[in-house]
């Protein structure tokens, strides 16, 4: 009987847990400190890009795409709708091939090794790219984001930005990690 | 009823907690939106400049841990005020700390406390300090100074694929700094109703730009508790205590670490038994010094071979000496373990060797005596685990074993399996099966404990005598674990961690009847011998919160509720250690606050709630703490603690079964303490 009692706590008490673990991710994962400074960061980079002649008229917005990420991509929409910024446009891309939409594009760090495989900086032009996880010149990458002291830091690629016939401020090659010319 | 009632309680609490949960998420939607709203304001310096994750990689592992871990930081044994390691440790969740008197403490994890909690591992800096004489730890020679201690990491729950054998119910690892976060000079001292004194003098420097060192002494006296019946103490306490550090950086992929203690100290305790077999009426109260002295030397050499490859290669003696008035002891240990950590393609794995031989020697009394009163038992030792991602930085599977041969019940092997997922940075949840085992100790194989002797008839002899003995076929205690955890944090202002877990035991130690006996001309024996013949479980549920609300305000909570059941079996004759269900608290809460206020003041206090221990006939009880610190001027610190506020005193724990030790009222103490570094 003792046996019996305790097993029916015990059935009790992984309920509650299994309900627990159910019911947390249904209340929405709250988003970590790190992606919103990110976000934030690729929301201000995109004033500062220099675009060439032709690829974007003052009417089109900028438009966003970011590669199979459910943590920047909901803060970059947020940001967009609460700013009123008809600039820019976000776009959820699933696979990299269809970066030929956007106008920048994120990569996530598990999708840095295919975005280089299909990197092409002969046919890709106009795109801007931004990466993590780098701490040296990777290609196809033209912003990395990377960690500093526990600190959110970038760097930049400033010959990548070139080949594709893109520009960038100075303002931002000055408060960024590193420039790699 | 008493099913129904558990089950609607269970299910309050469930409604509570899933309500709170709803409810904070939609705090975290407001917070979310006001802080991404701060963002956009701030230019690219200022976004640099926002620490996102702890520098330290170590806590970082900490919160992505596949177990029950809890941290005691410098920060808070300061600021708790606390005297003791023993005292701090009432601060982690699940743990059962229990003052015995003012020298003896009875600390576990999830149950089975006692004066020698046999199930608690404790190391110091990869020292052990579990006494394989009587299974358990020696809390009155474990006096590390409070200044350098860097952190407290406590396991709840199995530890035994990395820590071997005992690592039952928890693990505690006490680690200090490294010198060179100690250079320069630290006196404290102070005074108070209990404590009649205590100072620590440190100083560290450096020899050139790579080696660090320092070398420390202090000093305690401390009085006793007043026993329950209002009689005067006879377990003060005091001790001196000395010893050194040195770590070298050789290069950028080695450094060495040597380090040691010498201390020696009086604990004073009356203890009742039979003291002899020729003068009635054989048992006999005594009160006595026990004298207790020993010391231990350390080193440990790290290589670096890459960010992902490393080795350690640590040896340590140890010895500890104590004159009690049961018995004499000296136990000799030396230890050497060897550890790799490297990866193969996906998998990160550690390894590693050790081998420990303990030698012990024993002088018998009439009331204790040892068969073999001296033994060396070796004890190899190898473990292997293995990290891999199912799923890239989400989903990560531990699988691991400790492979030891015992002296007394050969091959053990400690096998467990963890999952850990981590969605994302904030949210990590975890869940793992673990086998761990107790292996007896000297007390347990050969030794005779007489403990008690009566009349047996108006005009004795015959006397009883009641020997409690050893047994070679002791087996380990085992236990199959299940436990299941979630963890959550956000911006470093609010963290939650809960822990639901399952012990199933089997193989539990018994004293059984054995057939009696006699000892001419006075005594006619009842003997008990301990055996394995008990089975039971132990499940509950641990929570630990951490909340910032402002910059200037910390709080801290843990709220843990625990039940166990022991089953004899059918055969068994034991009466005692059934018992041991109820001698740890079923529910326990805890919350303090750190304040810091203007002026260069802290205001911190602590308040515990402990539920009754039914088989020690201890009652419920709270009890408060208050520090108020004070820095005058830098590097020199004024602090006023205050425990036991609630009420002017309280027993804790009654250990009247192990030696007839005296249970004791914890008094209020209060005092207060200056600390200068220079």
């Amino acid at each position: 009987m003792p046996l019996a009692k305790s097993r029916f706590k015990l059935l009790a008490l992984i309920i509650l847990m299994l309900a627990l673990v159910m019911i947390v991710p249904s209340v929405g994962f709250p988003q970590s400190l790190e992606d919103k400074i990110k976000s934030v960061l690729i929301y201000k980079f995109s004033r500062f890009i220099k675009w060439p002649q032709g690829v974007k008229s003052t009417q089109s917005p900028i438009v966003i795409g970011v590669l199979k990420d459910d943590q920047i991509l909901p803060i970059l929409k947020s940001i967009i709708s609460e700013q009123k910024d008809s600039s820019l446009t976000i776009r959820g891309l699933k696979n990299v091939d269809d970066h030929a939409s956007v106008n920048m594009l994120i990569v996530p760090k598990e999708l840095s090794a295919t975005w280089r495989d299909q990197w092409d900086s002969k046919t890709i032009k106009n795109l801007f790219t931004i990466c993590e996880g780098n701490d040296s010149p990777v290609k196809g990458c033209m912003i990395d984001f990377v960690k500093k002291n526990g600190k959110v830091a970038f760097n930049i690629n400033l010959a990548t930005i070139r080949n594709s016939n893109l520009g960038i401020s100075a303002h931002l090659m000055k408060v960024a990690n590193k420039v790699w010319e | 009823m008493h099913n129904s009632n558990s089950f609607f309680l269970i299910i309050k609490v469930s409604s509570l907690i899933i309500f709170s949960i709803f409810s904070i998420g939609n705090v975290f939607a407001v917070e979310e939106d006001k802080e991404i709203s701060d963002l956009l304001q701030m230019d690219f310096q200022q976004l640099s400049d926002i620490v996102v994750t702890s520098v330290s990689k170590k806590e970082e592992k900490l919160f992505e841990s596949a177990s029950a871990v809890y941290v005691i930081t410098q920060e808070d044994l300061r600021r708790t005020g606390v005297a003791t390691i023993m005292e701090a440790l009432r601060m982690a969740p699940g743990m059962d700390v229990a003052s015995v008197d003012s020298n003896k403490w009875a600390i576990s994890a999830r149950g089975f406390n006692d004066l020698f909690a046999r199930k608690l591992l404790v190391l110091i800096d990869g020292r052990t300090v579990y006494t394989p004489v009587f299974s358990g730890v020696y809390w009155d020679v474990q006096d590390t100074p409070i200044e350098d201690v860097e952190r407290i990491e406590i396991i709840r729950g199995p530890g035994g694929t990395l820590w071997g054998a005992n690592a039952m119910n928890g693990v505690i690892n006490i680690i200090t700094k490294h010198a060179k976060d100690t250079k320069g000079g630290l006196i404290s001292a102070g005074v108070g109703n209990v404590e009649n004194g205590f100072g620590t003098i440190r100083y560290g420097s450096q020899v050139g730009e790579k080696i660090h060192f320092r070398a420390y002494g202090k000093y305690f006296d401390r009085d006793g508790f007043e026993t329950v019946s209002g009689a005067p103490e006879n377990n003060d306490w005091d001790a001196i205590r000395g010893g050194f550090r040195a770590d070298w950086d050789i290069s950028d992929s080695d450094s060495l670490t040597l380090q040691g203690d010498y201390y020696n100290g009086d604990s004073r305790q009356e203890v009742t038994g039979v003291f002899s077999l020729t003068n009635a009426p054989f048992t006999f109260t005594r009160a006595e010094d026990s004298n207790l002295e020993g010391g231990n030397i350390l080193a440990r050499w790290n290589h670096t071979f890459s960010s992902e490859s490393n080795f350690s290669l640590q040896m340590y003696y140890d010895r500890a000496e104590r004159e009690e008035v049961i018995f004499n002891q000296t136990v000799d240990t030396l230890d050497v373990d060897f550890q790799h950590t490297f990866k193969i393609k996906d998998v990160q794995v550690i390894w590693g060797i050790g081998y420990r031989t303990v030698s012990d020697y024993f002088d018998n009394t009439t009331f204790v005596s040892f068969g073999d009163t001296a033994q060396a038992n070796d004890t190899p030792n190898a473990f292997i685990q293995g990290e891999y991602f199912l799923i890239k930085d989400q989903l990560r599977v531990t699988l691991g074993s400790k492979f030891q041969i015992d002296p007394f019940t050969g091959f053990q092997a400690q096998p467990s399996a963890r999952l850990l997922w981590t969605p994302n940075e904030q949210h990590v949840v975890w869940g793992a099966i673990s086998r761990a085992v107790r292996t007896p100790s000297r007390v347990e194989d050969n030794f005779n404990l007489n403990s008690v002797s009566f009349p047996l008839s108006p005009f004795p002899p015959p006397y009883a005598l009641v020997p409690i003995m050893g047994s070679p076929e002791m087996k380990a205690e085992e236990m199959l674990a299940f436990e299941l955890g979630y963890r959550y944090k956000s911006s470093n202002k609010l963290s939650i961690d809960v822990t639901a877990f399952l012990h199933d035991y089997d193989n539990l130690l018994t004293a059984e009847n054995l057939p009696s006996g006699a000892i001419p001309p006075n005594f006619i024996t009842f003997p008990v011998g301990f055996d394995n013949q008990m089975s039971g479980e132990g499940y509950g549920v641990e929570v630990a919160g951490v909340w910032a609300p402002l910059d200037f305000w910390k709080l801290n909570m843990s709220l843990s509720w625990h039940q166990m059941k022991l089953y004899l079996d059918p055969t068994s004759t034991d009466t005692t250690q059934e018992d041991l269900a109820g001698n740890s608290p079923e529910y326990k809460f805890h919350v303090r606050s750190y304040l810091d206020l203007p002026h260069n003041l802290e205001l911190d206090a602590s308040f515990y709630y402990v539920d009754n221990l039914p088989s020690l006939a201890i009652p419920s009880y709270t009890r408060v703490d208050v520090r108020l610190g004070w820095t005058p001027f830098q590097k020199f610190e004024l602090s006023l603690a205050l425990q036991n506020l609630g009420d002017s005193s309280h027993p804790e724990y009654s250990a009247v079964d192990a030696g007839g030790i005296k249970a004791t009222r914890v008094p209020r103490t209060v005092y207060g303490k200056a600390t200068w570094r220079f």
